[in-house]
């Protein structure tokens, strides 16, 4: 083994970018493991856990860029390093045009959204500056403060701007994905929500149902919390319901804030377009004005049947002998559902559709304080794990876009003895990954080795056959590998449900 | 509806600041984009910052 380190002093690039880098490294001869990593305190604390470490290493502040490549032999991991400028030369094509935010408005004078994925702690500063110029902020960058929030909303708001974020995963405006979105057909229903997967799952069922959408406008997390009182929800509400094209709007969140969401339901019933409310894991009353859904299924439904158009969500659930005859192949022993989720609201959606089906679920993003789960612990009863949280992701690429994390623990659930099903979302479209099944195949592979017993695996595509990853193509990679893909996201972890109860009587296995 | 949301929704045209894919798959949406080369400012840059924002 052989540990070469080069340190780049003043260069600067995104995780995503490095995450490449390290991956052309990893790829050449004799070459056992590379990363490609910003100096960074915490970034150098984990070179040096993974053994991949020097002193130069250790001189690196966060303003440079650090290399380091283990390889077989000294020549392998000189001749990896002599070829440094050739795995980071895309960095300095001439697609980097711009040198900063009015160099670009000179180029594009008529640029109108400022997309920002910085990191977190230099998004609000970037955010303001766009306001300031007159663009919208699309916000894909988590860890901005809630005051900061507060402050570029309420701002925003006074200029006629929106502030779609922090922590916004998706939009599609004017036909235009922003951050991780689907090729979805233009259509009459509009949504707006600060749930990212959510709308990349409400988006393309739509499309899949054989309507379309006028308009998707993320909002954040936090929009409806009570601290920010859902400044750009109900900016975007008033929008859409005043847009020709939009014929019924669909509100997606996870629970609001108790005041913010009679706010909403007040403000929704105001409007002259019909609102369908979706707040995944909340109580939302019934009352006249507006409807409610439990899940994106229902909501879809919901949407599909007020437009008038075709009332069906595509396919329904697999039936009850597939789960029985899932269940028959299972030890005794293994009775829990183990998620592994890169879309947070899908994550949040399952522990819905599992606490329903009468499982007790913890997660690292739980519904409920009492069933918090840490990454770090074992996962023991059932589990649901949302890889792409927020302190997960802190300079480091998303889930969407990086299948390592997920790989690593894939193979350790498929492992454990107490595991009966993993339940598991793709979700593709621009800006994630080439092919997620492909690399979820490898990873249940790789378990399906370690465990060397049979676990069920359950899955479902977010996606249309429009985007580049083409989901048809994505769900037979997925059904070659064993796996059993279901249409929607809340049918999977219902289905994963079926099984553990065909398994073990609930109660029993909760 | 307010004009500047308007344009917006009818004609979306993006400026990208930070990871770089995400520029990509704009423009691989034959949307027109411009990519700004960002880097984290320096800790002295935001004292200059804070020192001038006081004076001003």
């Amino acid at each position: 083994m052989s540990i070469r380190v080069a340190t780049l002093r003043g260069l600067y690039l995104d995780s995503v970018f490095l995450m490449r880098v390290a991956d052309r490294i990893t790829r050449a001869p004799g070459v056992r493991r590379a990363a490609a990593v910003m100096g960074t305190p915490a970034n150098r604390r984990s070179l040096e856990a993974a053994g991949l470490f020097d002193a130069s290493v250790a001189a690196a502040g966060p303003d440079d860029l650090v290399i380091v490549i283990d390889a077989e032999t000294e020549e392998a991991a000189e001749a990896a390093r002599t070829r440094l400028d050739e795995w980071i030369a895309p960095a300095t094509s001439p697609s980097l045009a711009a040198r900063s935010l009015d160099d670009a408005l000179r180029i594009l004078p008529n640029a109108n959204v400022a997309l920002i994925s910085v990191p977190g702690e230099h998004a609000a500063a970037e955010a303001r500056a766009a306001l300031d110029r007159g663009l919208h902020a699309f916000v894909f960058s988590s860890g901005v403060t809630v005051a900061d929030e507060v402050a570029l909303k309420r701002d925003a708001h006074e200029r006629g701007l929106l502030v779609m974020g922090p922590d916004c995963g998706t939009a599609i405006v004017g036909g235009l994905g922003l951050g991780f979105a689907n090729a979805v057909r233009r259509g009459p229903i509009g949504v707006v929500g600060g749930a990212g997967t959510g709308i990349q799952e409400l988006t393309t069922l739509i499309h899949r149902a054989g309507s379309g959408v006028s308009h998707a406008i993320g909002t954040g997390g936090r929009d409806l919390s009570d601290a920010v009182g859902g400044i750009t929800t109900f900016d975007a509400l008033d929008a859409l319901a005043v847009d020709p094209a939009t014929k019924v709007i669909v509100v997606v969140s996870k629970p609001p804030g108790d005041a913010t969401l009679a706010r909403l339901i007040d403000h929704a019933r105001g409007l002259r377009t019909p609102v369908v409310l979706c707040a995944l894991g909340a109580s939302v009353p019934q009352g006249t004005g507006y409807a409610r859904a439990a899940t994106l299924d229902e909501a879809v439904s919901h949407a599909l049947a007020l437009t008038g158009g075709p009332a069906e969500i595509p396919d329904p659930g697999a039936p009850l002998d597939r789960a029985r005859a899932e269940a028959s192949r299972l030890d005794p022993r293994r009775r829990y559902v183990r998620g592994l989720f890169a879309g947070g609201t899908l994550a949040y959606q399952a522990q819905v559709v599992l606490r329903d089906a009468g499982l007790v679920v913890r997660s690292n993003a739980p519904l409920d304080p009492s069933l918090r789960l840490d990454i770090s612990e074992r996962s023991g009863g059932h589990a649901v794990l949302d890889l792409g949280a927020e302190e997960l992701v802190r300079g480091r690429p998303h889930p969407m876009i990086d299948p390592r994390p997920r790989h690593e623990r894939i193979v350790a659930e498929v492992s454990d003895p107490g595991t009966a099903v993993l339940l598991l979302d793709v979700v593709i479209g621009h800006a994630a990954m080439a092919d997620p099944a492909l690399e979820l195949t490898r990873a249940i592979e790789d378990g399906r080795r370690a465990a060397g017993a049979h676990v069920a695996i359950v899955a479902s595509v977010t996606g249309t056959d429009d985007d580049p990853q083409d989901r048809s193509r994505q769900v037979e990679i997925l059904e070659q590998a064993g796996v059993v893909v279901l249409a929607t996201a809340a049918q999977a972890a219902s289905f994963a449900a079926r099984i553990c109860r065909a398994h073990a009587p609930v109660g029993a296995a909760a | 509806m307010n004009e500047r949301i308007v344009a917006l929704l009818a004609a979306p045209a993006v400026v990208a600041i930070g990871a770089s894919h995400f520029a990509d798959g704009v423009r691989d949406q034959g949307a027109p984009v411009v990519q700004v080369e960002w880097r984290p400012p320096r800790e002295t840059d935001d004292a200059v910052r804070r020192a001038l924002e006081k004076l001003l």
